[in-house]
């Protein structure tokens, strides 16, 4: 039971890890709750003893969560936002997990064009309410009026919208079967989106055998999801500062930043998220991939799954809603490494 | 309150084990145990080992670079904070580590999956110099009661000593509540359970830096693995995950094909050790 009169701090955080101690103190500093937090759920465990909590210093933990003078520790009103400052700092540190083409920048299969933009209309649609909704999520009300706007969005743009050839090109190109990708593909849908969920279903056929009949393909969809789960974070989409980033960065991205979420400016900002949304809930659609559109509950539980997924909990006025953002764009500007331990931080006590 | 006179003694670990031993109405079966006790501990196949518990991405990095890092002040989330804990600073210098950097922490196993508290994955080390320094307990106990209400620093030659020297009688000096009034031989199960349990563990300090060549083998418990295949049957049923879940999925998988490639065994094991069955 939390007390009124008590606040809650990081003791021991393995940030990228998402692993914490958190303690519930009193005004006085004294301790009177200690829990141990893990991903993937971050439900709490009972420790009966603070010293383990310190203990973790010793290891990969940085000490406390101070604001950005280091002055102060960051206090927290509930648990609930310590559970979310992890949960988000966790997702963040997804970004980067898996190098594109395994060989970091540019990847084995060739050098990636920025994904054409500004496809997908011209806002309308409701485009404007989806970018408005989407880094304002604090309860569950917002998060349902998203899923709300992302679903009428998704549909005007699949109502309206034919599929730019150069966006086949593009995501074909990536792959050494390129040529048969993009014909196939073209056959595949006519819809904006779903179309360009086809298309990265094929680019990343490498798990494909040869020939690479669509419906293997499927059929691996369906059966391993494991390596759904580990190829979204592979898949090549974007280009950032040089770097190569996946559907899985930018649904990372999506999942801990609000500041990512404010620069989602047009509706083509939106395809990394549909895209990778799209892939992850496709997984039990029975429709064989050239047998026509996605199933409108698919994408509606693609929708769903976007809006419970972004930042929620703590506002942007939140002491820690800050250096969680500047976490991420260090992470986003100078790389995954920038944001770990390197090899000459590693005194074991302080001096 | 005074302290066991036993327990908190000057005198050398074996030679608190072997007073106790040698005192009145001592129980057949405790010697016994003893015996059996120090025959497993000993074992250089399946005996003791310093363990150090990783969470993943730190795992990454470790399998990535080969260098194992140790603590670090640098916070990757907020401002650095604008002193170093005065309390780890006191305990240090209580320890009397000669330089404290090139000190690795860890815990003495034997066959479970380490502290789950500090990562989800058990680092065996294959081997310490015999003179690397144990500690029988957290050395941040120090800072609590009932130490904290005393000179704490007094009590430190007390809890310390050497891997070759003290390690099988500290550990039975540990165990000895688990042995009295025991009327049947002791398992190895009981005795791994009781060396390291929950928060519970004794304290390796190892000097000099380690690498992947230095591991044995890497232990999970079977409660990641239950979960991992969970998440995953859920999917299937039609439950999409969430990023966090699949994330988790992902490294861990990761972790599987690194390990691998790094030649370095990934082992699931229940947290006694015990779990033959799981590889």
């Amino acid at each position: 039971m939390e007390m009124s009169d008590t606040r809650w701090y990081v003791e021991s955080w393995s940030t990228t890890d998402g692993l914490a101690f958190a303690s519930e103190r009193t005004d006085d500093g004294t301790v009177v709750n200690v829990v141990f937090l893990a991903p993937p759920y971050w439900s709490p465990v009972a420790v009966a003893n603070v010293a383990t909590a310190w203990a973790a210093h010793r290891a990969s933990f940085q000490r406390g969560f101070f604001d950005a003078e280091g002055e102060n520790e960051i206090a927290f009103e509930s648990l609930s936002e310590i559970r979310e400052v992890l949960r988000r700092a966790y997702l963040a540190s997804g970004y980067g997990t898996f190098p594109s083409g395994e060989g970091g920048e540019g990847g084995e299969g060739g050098e990636i064009t920025p994904l054409p933009g500004g496809d997908g209309g011209d806002g309308g649609g409701g485009f404007n309410e989806v970018a408005e909704r989407l880094s304002l999520v604090v309860d569950a009300d917002s998060r349902h009026s998203l899923a709300d706007s992302l679903q009428t969005f998704y549909r005007h743009e699949a109502a309206n919208s034919e599929m730019p050839p150069t966006l086949v090109h593009y995501l074909s190109s990536q792959s050494q079967q390129a040529a048969r990708r993009a014909e196939m593909g073209g056959k595949a849908e006519r819809h904006f989106f779903a179309a360009l969920t086809r298309a990265s279903f094929y680019v990343f056929g490498d798990y494909i055998y040869d020939p690479p009949y669509p419906w293997r393909w499927w059929a691996m969809h369906r059966t391993n999801p494991s390596s759904i789960l580990t190829m979204i974070f592979r898949m090549p989409i974007r280009r950032h500062n040089g770097r190569v980033e996946t559907l899985g960065d930018h649904l990372a991205l999506a999942a801990s930043s609000r500041e990512y979420l404010r620069s989602i400016r047009r509706p083509a900002d939106l395809l990394p998220l549909f895209l990778g949304a799209l892939f992850i809930c496709a997984a039990n659609d029975d429709v064989s991939w050239h047998g026509g559109p996605l199933r409108p509950d698919v994408v509606d539980e693609a929708c769903r799954w976007l809006a419970a997924n972004v930042p929620g909990v703590i506002g942007d006025d939140h002491p820690a809603s800050a250096p969680l953002e500047q976490f991420i764009t260090t992470m986003r500007d100078e790389g995954p490494a920038a944001v770990r331990p390197r090899a000459d931080l590693h005194t074991a006590v302080a001096t | 309150m005074a302290l066991s006179p036993h327990y908190f003694s000057d005198s050398a670990w074996q030679k608190r084990v072997e007073d106790y031993l040698s005192g009145d109405g001592v129980d057949p079966f405790v010697h016994a145990n003893y015996e059996a006790i120090t025959r497993s501990l000993l074992d250089p196949q399946t005996g003791l080992r310093m363990v150090v518990n990783i969470p993943a991405d730190a795992l990454l990095g470790f399998l990535r670079t080969g260098r194992y890092l140790n603590a670090y002040d640098e916070p990757v989330v907020g401002g650095k904070p604008r002193k170093p804990s005065e309390r780890r600073k006191l305990v240090d210098e209580w320890l009397g580590l000669d330089d404290p950097r090139d000190y690795f922490f860890g815990a003495v196993s034997i066959g479970g999956t380490g502290i789950r508290f500090y990562g989800e994955y058990c680092l065996v080390l294959k081997s310490v110099s015999d003179d690397t320094r144990i500690f029988d307990r957290n050395s941040y106990d120090l800072t609590q009661p009932p130490f904290s209400d005393g000179d704490a620093q007094s009590y430190v030659p007390m809890l310390r000593g050497e891997w070759k020297a003290d390690i099988v009688h500290m550990l039975t000096m540990k165990l000895l509540p688990e042995l009295r009034d025991r009327q049947w031989l002791i398992t190895l199960g009981s005795v791994s359970d009781a060396i390291l349990h929950d928060e519970e563990f004794v304290e390796v300090h190892r000097k000099g830096r380690f690498g992947i060549a230095d591991i044995e083998e890497v232990r999970q418990s079977p409660e990641d693995e239950a979960l991992h295949t969970n998440i995953l049957t859920r999917y299937e049923d039609g439950e999409a995950p969430s990023l966090e879940e699949m994330l988790w999925i992902a490294r861990r998988n990761l972790v599987r094909q690194q390990l691998a490639k790094a030649g370095v065994p990934l082992r699931v094991v229940v947290s006694s050790g015990r779990g033959n069955r799981w590889k």
